[in-house]
């Protein structure tokens, strides 16, 4: 993202900020003119001693929309200050894009965040947008995507859309960095001589950009899409090889990379009575494996990604959704370090209290392979309907795995937001 | 956020609207008359903003404010709308497909622009309450005329207009009223009043209607208040900027128009 220094451009920070507040507080500058946003506070605290904060930061999102015509412009923006990450903190421009649209067809360019697929909090098709795992999975969902830079076109008609999308230029993933207690390193030997190289990326070249297609269906009774997305793997996958040097000491360098990836995919919604039934199926091209032991390098194999999901919605303000998702790796060896098929479960409930006023929710990720789990249990609490009080506990937990690499990250944290 | 909002929002834009129509039977059965209520026509397609405001019993106020279209296709029909306020729900839309055949089920879509996601969703309880109002979704007309007994207990006038006094006894154990009790107004077919009762058989809420008048030919309810007698709360129900017969584009009532955060 386009992140400035507060030490470098405080001057241009202040004045945009000024600005911001300004138009933020006439609601609406022009007819056509709107602003909204929040501002948040969010500080959480680990479980475990010592108790440190794990995060700790101010936020003041802004969104401006104008419109004219059949064309619009957008921004978002957040200004934040964080006192445990210190990178994060600055301007940061989320999105900036015009539409131009028609009655049978429009168009939207610039930065923007593009959501596919059925899942929840899963990705399959869903790859367009990267994520931004600065916190893991330990905030809103919404905050973990990330704008790209994109030329989008669709087709519209009454049942179905054609959407085609171009991305110019390659964005990887956020990983957490050196100063975030999220961060994670490979696990390495502790006894060697470790070489983090700088991650590989694609130049910047036309025949790296990135383009896709997806075809959605709206009938009565069902949703479906056929989607299709040539890409690279956003998270890049550790290459790790040994080299002994001159004093006969080995060292192991480690080259975090991004590959070319296709991928097809199919995703499906059906309602049937108080349940909606999701469905979604990726079939991905060239994706790359680490293996088990360091002597091996990648493994390049395709891979099926599947999700099978159940929504129900009871009554009495309830809301159940679960989901079980299957990553299974095809013409598979021995020597690769995930297992043939990757289970993951989740779960997540909430209610409604109190006029609604009141909503508690609880959601659960579990990793059936290494049984290992996160589990994030909140309660909102709208003072005003502007103002929501919101606290809540991140548990993780587990032996080894991708969630239980977080066991001493286990959080209790409070959030105060204002809408306007 | 509740689910099943457009079906909340589609039969309250219904029940604001009625015909011009006049009661020429004499003595008119209980079921006739809910009937006459219920076939009542209304306009091709309808433009409405709805404003809803919350009254507690220390006297807070929380507001809804939501943009509705609806187009009628035979009896079927398609609505969208969008919550303007408050700010927290502000670009929360709905879009809905609803069939008078009941043996198919109505389709919806929830779009909430936090997540830049349109999914669909599914029915729930028409006894729940709808974004902390004291409407349920039963409460707003849709409901069977046959799911109640009903009665025409006499003929009374109340502030001045002449109504029915219908009693409607639920014939289902699960339903959260044991009775309800509607002032029918003889003119123009709506209720002037109503008394929901608990299961207990005591009085729960009072519904009365406001400012009813003629708007494009159609009687049309411009407020309505819901006062809970047992928590001491109230709604009130405003329309604005109501628009009949507008001749709204079938190219509205798309999924894809949720995405795009404002109804145009």
């Amino acid at each position: 993202m386009k992140r400035f220094s507060f030490a470098y451009h405080k001057q241009i920070q202040i004045t945009c900020l000024f600005l911001y507040l300004f138009t933020a507080s006439l609601n609406v500058i022009h007819a056509e003119l709107y602003v909204s946003g929040f501002v948040d506070s969010y500080h959480a605290v680990r479980i475990k001693a010592p108790n440190d904060y794990l995060s700790s930061r101010t936020r003041l999102r802004t969104e401006a929309e104008y419109e004219a015509d059949m064309t619009s412009w957008f921004v978002s923006s957040n200004l934040e200050h964080n006192e445990i990450v210190k990178s994060r903190s600055g301007l940061e421009l989320r999105e900036a894009y015009m539409d131009y649209h028609s009655d049978s067809w429009e168009f939207r360019v610039g930065r923007q965040i593009i959501i596919r697929g059925k899942a929840d909090g899963v990705q399959i098709t869903d790859i367009i947008s990267p994520l931004d795992m600065t916190k893991f999975l330990a905030r809103d969902y919404d905050d973990i995507r990330m704008p790209i830079d994109a030329l989008k076109f669709r087709i519209l008609g009454n049942s179905l859309d054609l959407e085609l999308v171009w991305l110019p230029l390659f964005q990887a993933a956020i990983l957490p960095s050196d100063d975030n207690p999220w961060a994670v390193k490979p696990d390495l030997p502790a006894d060697r001589d470790i070489t983090y190289e700088e991650p590989l990326a694609p130049e910047k070249r036309f025949n790296n950009s990135e383009f896709g297609a997806r075809l959605s269906f709206y009938l009565s009774g069902i949703d479906f899409a056929f989607s299709g997305f040539h890409t690279w793997n956003d998270i890049p996958v550790f290459d790790q090889f040994e080299t002994t040097d001159a004093g006969g000491d080995t060292i192991i360098t480690v080259t975090p990379k991004h590959h070319r990836l296709t991928m097809f995919g199919l995703d499906v919604s059906k309602p049937i009575g108080d349940f909606v039934f999701r469905g979604e199926v990726g079939f991905f091209i060239g994706r790359r494996f680490e293996p088990e032991v360091i002597a091996d390098r990648l493994f390049r194999r395709n891979s099926i990604s599947s999700l099978m999901g159940l929504d129900y919605y009871p009554g009495n303000d309830w809301s159940v959704a679960a989901q079980i998702n299957d990553q299974f790796t095809l013409s598979y060896d021995n020597r690769i370090k995930p297992d043939e098929h990757t289970l993951l479960a989740t779960l997540n409930i909430s209610k409604s209290f109190l006029r609604s006023t009141l909503k508690l929710s609880s959601g659960f990720y579990y990793g059936i392979n290494l049984q290992d789990g996160f589990n994030r249990t909140s309660a909102d609490y709208a003072l005003t309907d502007e103002l929501h009080l919101v606290c809540g506990v991140d548990w993780f937990d587990g032996s080894e795995g991708m969630y239980a690499q977080y066991r001493d990250n286990s959080e209790f944290w409070i959030k105060c937001k204002y809408s306007f | 956020m509740k689910d099943s909002i457009i079906l909340f929002i589609s039969v309250i834009v219904m029940a604001f609207i009625t015909p011009h129509l006049t009661a020429e039977e004499n003595d008119p059965s209980g079921r006739e008359i809910i009937m006459m209520v219920d076939n009542r026509p209304d306009g091709e397609d309808i433009k409405t903003t709805l404003h809803m405001t919350l009254i507690n019993k220390r006297g807070r106020k929380r507001e809804r404010t939501i943009v509705s279209y609806s187009k009628e296709y035979g009896k079927d029909t398609k609505s969208i709308m969008q919550f303007m306020k408050p700010a927290d729900v502000k670009g929360v839309g709905f879009l809905s497909w609803e069939y008078d055949d009941q043996t198919k089920n109505d389709d919806r879509w929830l779009y909430l622009p936090a997540l830049k996601k349109v999914r669909r969703i599914a029915g729930s309880s028409k006894n729940d309450y709808f974004m902390g109002t004291d409407f349920t979704y039963d409460d707003m007309g849709d409901r069977s005329v046959d799911e109640d007994e009903h009665t025409l207990l006499r003929e009374e006038e109340i502030d001045g207009i002449k109504c029915w006094v219908v009693e409607s006894v639920p014939k289902s154990d699960d339903d959260m009223y044991s009775k309800t009790i509607k002032w029918i107004r003889q003119d123009a077919l709506i209720a002037h009043k109503v008394e929901y009762y608990d299961r207990q058989g005591a009085l729960l809420k009072t519904l009365t209607t406001q400012d009813v008048r003629k708007h494009q030919g159609y009687w049309t309810i411009l407020r309505m208040e819901m006062n809970n007698i047992q928590e001491n709360h109230r709604t009130i129900l405003e329309m604005e900027e109501v628009e009949y017969d507008l001749g709204i584009s079938d190219n509205l009532f798309r999924v894809s128009n949720l995405e795009k955060g404002r109804l145009k």
